[in-house]
């Protein structure tokens, strides 16, 4: 239902666009690589492509690797019980106001993600002894979200980005995150 | 245009807030819980002029357990702890009627079996023996002045009947939390006694 809603106020958006946009040289670059500072901060790399199809829709793909000691050493200490170690998000934009050196926009994204997950079991040896023990496994999932953000560009050609959102896993919430956050500030190069 | 806009965002920030929550923080902390009823014992000996108050605790490396068919293995499920720390509190009451930490001495203690250490409050260690396979501890105090005390042990829980060891487990392996009972505290989970 809430995604049902969500698309129909994405439908009417498009329905209520009027193409007033005037001339800008950005309409020439339809392509931009962007790296996340923020990600990068916490070591994770966050790399995306995005092709701007016309003056209100861009799609594109972020790939994100984690290496942070932080969490890995969270996870191993059971503060955590999930550790991210990609991310492959595919995203469609719609860019929400009328300039296009500086706008807000929505998007929404599916994330195929995956990563470790460990949790505490209850097995039996061959003495029929019981005992608790850490079993960690490998998981994979695919989620859809939502975000929304604003772009400003320098001399129409370097960009920087932030964004906020959110989506939730769909199909191995046993083992994957139930929430997949997608925040960033990103500096991209237009051509 | 402004209005749809703000609707928009609206409708993203209430899916949002309706993401589903996690629903696995019950793992959190590596730790896990058990319990096992009477593993702790109290007693006072007076030889003389001299009264000793003794705590003991057995506890078997396969451990019964409830609501398990099989024995618990503590040793395993810690990765090898050797220890299992508890601690306690010795009050003294005054003239007027209230009950005073006090601080025992550690020349005043008898430590039979296990580790341990004093301040405000008494830090034991039940000691792993690989010869009998439990975890032993047996520490009395001796030498109080004369009057009434009591010893609890609901420093570190919220009941004050139950008495919790916690595994002193090293390199990221599981840390056992053991609830079990010592008969003789009474239903406040108080153990009184006299020194005259």
């Amino acid at each position: 239902m809430k995604k049902l809603i969500f698309l129909f106020l994405l439908g009417f958006q498009i329905i209520q666009a009027q193409d007033t946009i005037p001339k800008s040289v950005l309409y020439q670059k339809r392509n931009e690589i962007r790296v996340d500072v923020l990600s990068t901060a916490f070591s994770r790399f966050n790399l995306t492509y995005e092709r701007f199809l016309n003056k209100k829709y861009s799609v594109g793909l972020s790939v994100v690797f984690s290496n942070n000691k932080k969490v890995q050493d969270d996870f191993d200490k059971g503060n955590i019980n999930t550790f991210s170690k990609y991310e492959i998000i595919p995203f469609v934009r719609y860019n929400l106001s009328q300039g296009q050196r500086s706008f807000y926009f929505a998007e929404i994204f599916a994330d195929l993600n995956g990563g470790d997950f460990r949790e505490i079991v209850l097995l039996t040896d061959a003495t029929n002894a019981n005992y608790y023990a850490i079993q960690k496994s490998s998981y994979t999932d695919l989620g859809l979200g939502a975000a929304v953000g604003y772009k400003y560009y320098i001399k129409d050609q370097f960009g920087i980005e932030v964004l906020v959102g959110f989506g939730s896993n769909l199909f191995n919430k046993d083992k994957s995150p139930d929430i997949l956050s997608r925040v960033g500030l990103g500096i991209s190069y237009r051509f | 245009m402004k209005t749809i806009q703000y609707l928009f965002f609206v409708a993203v920030a209430t899916l949002l807030m309706a993401a589903d929550c996690s629903n696995k923080d019950s793992e959190f902390y590596n730790d896990v819980f058990v319990a096992s009823p009477n593993l702790v014992t109290l007693e006072t000996t007076t030889t003389g002029l001299q009264t000793v108050v003794t705590v003991n605790a057995t506890i078997p490396r396969l451990l019964n357990v409830a609501n398990q068919a099989n024995p618990i293995d503590l040793f395993k499920t810690t990765g090898g702890a050797t220890k299992m720390n508890c601690s306690y509190v010795v009050e003294k009451q005054d003239t007027e009627g209230n009950w005073d930490y006090i601080e025992v001495p550690l020349a005043n203690l008898v430590i039979t079996k296990g580790e341990c250490q004093t301040g405000s409050f008494i830090s034991g260690s039940a000691v792993y023996n690989s010869t009998t396979t439990n975890y032993e501890y047996s520490v009395g105090f001796q030498s109080l002045t004369s009057g009434s005390y009591r010893l609890s042990f609901g420093f570190n829980n919220n009941t004050g009947t139950l008495v919790s060891f916690r595994s002193e487990s090293v390199n990221n392996n599981l840390f056992l939390n053991l609830n079990t009972t010592a008969p003789l505290l009474d239903s406040g989970g108080f153990y009184p006694f006299t020194i005259n």
